[in-house]
């Protein structure tokens, strides 16, 4: 079971509220955790902006409302709970897809496709360039290599890993980084994944330069 | 395997690069350290309600906050507002000057108190 950041007895009262479905314990929620997951979901999303992230906060908070008759202490606690649903928000919220998990639970009362993934969230294995607390050679080179793009290249790539494994709509970001780049005029979906391609190669470059060949290391450019 | 699958794991791999590994945490214990290290500053009463509204659906998430700063009329001839609307429908870039002009002014819009806080400071 995962250690709580709160005393035992205030989680175990603001689940047994949750159980029986008292609305305060939505202000409760709010008040325990939600500075905590704002602040963890901005580390998280550099991306997104302040006000983005509270509303991903205030969504996460609805769903996991909607889901709470499930919630098992026992399995997790409410915080790590509650960031899980905030992550899985922040995710559909860059990849373009919030309006439309939206839209479902308004019409249907819940979203199938975004509690079916609730169950049991799998724990990734952790992948070979990842291991260890510090950055490894191939995320430092990369680190390296993503800053010397252009900042409309940065962010697609950025906005394209943080989307997760949901499929980016291009439209939708080539609207949102229109504003940020083009005085308001949107960039065309396929400017955008065309900027995408060329960045991955201007990566591909940098990296082989420095003695990691992305495709022999099973990241390919396809 | 799905065609998109590769992609994927390279931008999973670039995120991995980009976002420290304590900011992405996969386990409840992991989740449970990021937020405990994330302090305990309490949510000041303004932001409460105004989230607490957003979690009852009595105030919208994510309204389009893409829409251009408000622009001010009298700097902009009949003409250029015409021209600026005509290109913007288009999806097209504007001409250089009337691009700079546009660009400046919405800056200097985007640096005018938002109407709350004229009515706080009021």
């Amino acid at each position: 079971m995962a250690k709580s950041t709160q005393p035992d007895n205030l989680e175990e009262e603001l689940t047994l509220k949750l159980w029986e479905g008292d609305e305060s314990a939505k202000g409760e929620l709010l008040v325990q955790w939600g500075t905590k997951l704002v602040g963890a979901i901005r580390k998280s999303f550099p991306t997104l902006s302040a006000e983005d992230a509270e509303d991903v906060v205030c969504e996460a908070i609805q769903r996991f409302w909607v889901w709470r008759e499930k919630f098992d202490p026992s399995k997790s606690s409410l915080g790590s709970r509650l960031y899980w649903f905030a992550e899985k928000v922040a995710r559909e919220f860059r990849a373009g897809h919030l309006k439309r998990h939206q839209a479902r639970i308004r019409e249907k009362g819940v979203d199938a496709e975004f509690f079916a993934g609730v169950a049991a969230p799998a724990e990734e294995p952790e992948p070979p360039d990842d291991r260890g607390v510090s950055p490894s050679p191939v995320q430092r080179a990369l680190q390296d290599c993503f800053k010397a793009l252009n900042d409309l290249q940065r962010d697609i790539l950025q906005a394209y890993g943080d989307a997760g494994s949901y499929e980016l709509d291009a439209a939708s970001l080539g609207v949102e980084l229109g504003h940020k780049h083009k005085g308001g005029v949107p960039i065309p979906a396929g400017t955008i994944r065309t900027n995408k391609s060329r960045a991955w190669d201007a990566l591909e470059l940098c990296m082989k330069r420095k003695n990691f060949d992305l495709a022999a290391l099973g990241y390919s450019n396809e | 395997m799905n065609s998109k699958q590769p992609n994927m794991r390279r931008d999973a791999l670039l995120r991995r690069a980009l976002v420290p590994k304590g900011y992405r945490p996969t386990k409840g214990s992991d989740i449970d350290r990021l937020l405990d290290a994330m302090g305990s500053a309490p949510m000041d009463q303004e932001t409460r309600e105004r989230m607490l509204r957003k979690i009852n659906g009595t105030e919208a998430t994510f309204p389009d906050r893409s829409s251009s700063p408000s622009v001010l009329p009298s700097e902009l001839t009949e003409t250029e507002r015409e021209l600026v609307a005509m290109y913007r429908s288009r999806s097209k870039e504007l001409p250089p000057d009337l691009d700079a002009k546009v660009k400046a002014m919405e800056a200097r819009a985007a640096q005018r108190p938002k109407p709350d806080e004229e009515s706080a400071g009021a």
